[in-house]
């Protein structure tokens, strides 16, 4: 019974999403043509911002009201998820079995690497694909194979939160920055520079290291307190 | 207009933010500086949205361009009346519930998070009421579930995370149907800025897309407001809570999230006013259905869960009629159901701390022992059951003249009886917990302290007073001005744009 009204709900969902989608051309790109903000964004962010990333023109200075958003729902994870496992942690289980001497190997010769590689991804996040969330990813997978590569690590768990609350605010003073120069909340207010060098656009790459260092500790806090064993 | 009225805007977002970032890199090193400072921000943001009435009230509404970017390309935020409306309630009850949480909160281990995840709450509340922008809409309205989910789980005791984890299943359900609505629209209309948006959808008529972008807005937000037959979840998400949280929860959440998003979509960007005999039924059968399972609840706070459903029904039910009198009688009593349920939930707290029980049975005779948290309840029971003077009978009887008005007697009926039931029940809170015998064990408990005490009543004179709200005179054209706004909700694009600048 239970199915059977689950598969008729399935269908009127389908049957609604086919018959009002059959209105628009099948693969049109009519958003970046519109005359609207896709094709603003397109042709005028370089010059606007002085990125040459148009993706991260949009996510950090058009839209960047959003990505504040956006970065504090990781915070909001990172808390509950933090105060949800603060008990568990004090469970015992069976002892984790060390890993291979390759593994361990490799894992302190890539370490170093992968936290360059991430920080190089969110300094150039205005100039090249990626950006703050994709660096601080990378970073947290290099603290991800440092846990797996040796059981008993641990972190200071002091250092990382105070590393994401202090680049939480920095995003926060950035905005505010703006207002005090006598713009508005978020606005592109520093020079923006040669085009297409590290350092241009303005406040861009700052708030993109800031997102960067946040969300790579709040992501290394989210692995350290699934994978960190009770004293 | 000066420039600091549009500052304002940007900082009822950013200043729960930056507290609550500051709360968790000090709260561990400083004693009392998480109290402090949560204080001081909700003080600070209820002052401004007190200020934002006068800026904003009988005046175009302020519009403001975060980054400096104009609405389409950019995001903006607009402050109009109704915004206004819900920032004074949101902020004023946060104020209030943060006052009482001082001492509540003794009790709970990690009050830092506590803060920090609270002010987070408020942050995406009051994102969502002042955003003019679609998707920033859905962003604010993921912070406040996300961080509501949190709090719901804060004691991590088992039955709170099992409501937790029902309550975020059903959230996230509702967040993808709302993300499928903003997809849709935004592939159809090319924008995300709700007032360029508004202007697509009313030139480009005549389309199967709106009525299905609307259904699945009003499962989204439905489910995000508790109306039936989305409401399941409610009854064992806000009574795990701690208290000062059930009240955020039952008091503003879901009208922030629900009820206003929905009001705000339909009417400013959709225009489905079509659909809003579909809303009146929903709200009907919430409002008889909620009453009648909360008659036998035996449990306090699932008791007053139960009613939420009940009474955001008769929100709904104002708000579908269309008519300008049930606008202004469901958004009245969107105000004092936000009033006098954060007391019924502070009252349950209450006497949570001082017996430790919230099962009625056990309960008994407290009256003797709790003056305050007695009285105020009592005036929280008579409000919310709808007896004059007190500010629920006011708005009950608007909503039942609008029906009749409006020429559905039926449901006026159905509202009638809604309330009696709803005083049924509220008479047996009364007598079970604050009247009858004193228990034994309880001969020794002491009133609560005195910050809770304070909030109490501090919220029991606003249940008193309510009803003034309806006299030009005392409140201006708060409330009236809230209700044109949805009215005009057609001009919405028009007056957006005039306003900017």
């Amino acid at each position: 019974m239970r199915s059977l009204i689950a598969v008729i709900l399935l269908a009127v969902i389908g049957l609604g999403l086919a018959l009002c989608l059959s209105d628009m051309p099948f693969g049109a790109n009519h958003i970046a043509t519109a005359e609207k903000a896709g094709r603003h964004y397109l042709e005028k962010a370089p010059q606007e911002t002085g990125s040459a990333n148009v993706v991260t023109a949009v996510v950090v200075t058009y839209r960047g009201f959003d990505t504040l958003g956006e970065v504090t729902v990781l915070f909001i994870a990172a808390i509950g998820l933090g105060m949800v496992l603060y008990r568990r942690k004090k469970q015992e289980g069976k002892p984790p079995q060390p890993a291979s001497f390759v593994l361990q190997t490799g894992c302190c010769f890539l370490f170093p690497l992968i936290l360059i590689l991430g920080v190089y991804i969110f300094l150039h996040g205005h100039l090249t694909p990626g950006g703050g969330f994709q660096g601080g990813v990378i970073v947290a997978s290099g603290f991800l194979l440092a846990y797996i590569g040796c059981a008993d690590m641990k972190i200071r768990h002091r250092w990382f939160e105070a590393t994401e609350s202090l680049a939480g605010s920095a995003f926060v003073i950035a905005g505010m920055a703006g207002l005090a120069a006598g713009g508005s909340f978020l606005m592109n207010f520093m020079p923006k520079g040669n085009f297409n060098t590290l350092f241009s656009a303005g406040i861009i790459p700052i708030i993109y290291i800031a997102i960067g260092l946040k969300v790579g500790a709040e992501l290394t806090g989210l692995i350290a307190n699934l994978l960190e064993r009770a004293e | 207009m000066t420039d600091m009225n549009y500052t304002m805007i940007p900082l009822f977002v950013a200043l729960p933010l930056t507290v609550s970032f500051l709360i968790m890199l000090l709260g561990n090193r400083v004693r009392w500086i998480s109290d402090i400072l949560c204080t001081l921000c909700t003080f600070v943001l209820c002052l401004l949205s007190f200020y934002a009435i006068g800026v904003v009230n009988g005046h175009a509404p302020l519009i403001y361009k975060v980054g400096g970017w104009f609405p389409p390309v950019g995001i903006c935020l607009v402050l109009d009346s109704l915004s206004c409306f819900m920032l004074v309630i949101v902020n004023s009850i946060t104020l209030i519930v943060t006052i009482y949480s001082i001492n509540y909160m003794e009790r709970y281990t990690a009050k830092n998070k506590f803060y920090a995840l609270f002010l987070l709450m408020l942050a995406g509340m009051n994102g969502v009421i002042v955003t003019g922008d679609m998707f920033n809409l859905f962003v604010f309205l993921e912070i406040g579930s996300i961080a509501s989910y949190g709090l719901v789980a804060f004691g991590t005791e088992e039955e709170e995370l099992e409501a937790s984890f029902k309550y975020m299943i059903m959230g996230s359900i509702a967040g993808l149907f709302i993300l499928l609505g903003i997809g849709l629209l935004y592939s159809y209309t090319s924008t995300l800025n709700m007032a360029d948006m508004a202007q697509v959808v009313s030139e480009k008529s005549g389309s199967k897309l709106i009525g299905f972008v609307s259904v699945l807005f009003l499962v989204g937000f439905g489910l995000k407001g508790a109306l039936f037959p989305f409401h399941w979840w409610l009854p064992d998400a806000h009574p795990s809570a701690p208290a000062p949280i059930s009240a955020m929860l039952s008091g503003l959440l879901i009208k922030a999230l629900g009820v206003y998003a929905l009001i705000r979509v339909f009417f400013s960007v959709l225009d489905a006013t079509s659909l809003l005999p579909v809303l009146m039924v929903l709200g009907t059968m919430s409002m008889v259905i909620g009453v009648f399972l909360a008659v036998g609840q035996w449990d306090f706070k699932r008791l007053l869960a139960y009613h939420s459903i009940s009474q955001v029904g008769y929100i709904m039910l104002g708000i579908g009629l269309g008519t300008p009198l049930g606008i202004m009688g469901g958004l009245f009593h969107l105000f004092n159901h936000s009033m006098f349920k954060s007391l019924l939930f502070l009252n349950s707290g209450a006497v949570d701390y001082a017996t430790g029980t919230r099962n009625l049975k056990e309960l008994g005779g407290l009256r003797e022992r709790m003056p305050i948290s007695a009285s105020t309840s009592m005036v929280a029971s008579m409000s919310i059951a709808g007896l004059p003077p007190f500010n629920g009978f006011w708005s009950k009887l608007i909503i039942i003249i609008a029906c009749v008005n409006a020429g559905r007697p039926v449901y006026a009926a159905w509202a009638v009886l809604a309330s009696i039931m709803t005083l049924a029940s509220f008479m047996k809170v009364q007598k079970y917990v604050f009247f009858g015998e004193l228990k034994e064990k309880f001969k020794a408990i002491r009133e609560v302290p005195f910050a809770m005490q304070f909030s109490m009543v501090l919220l029991a004179l606003i249940c008193f007073l309510g009803g003034l709200l309806l006299v030009p005179a005392v409140s201006g054209d708060f409330l009236q001005s809230a209700v044109d706004v949805i009215t005009n909700g057609k001009e919405y694009a028009k007056i957006v744009f005039q306003s900017l600048r």
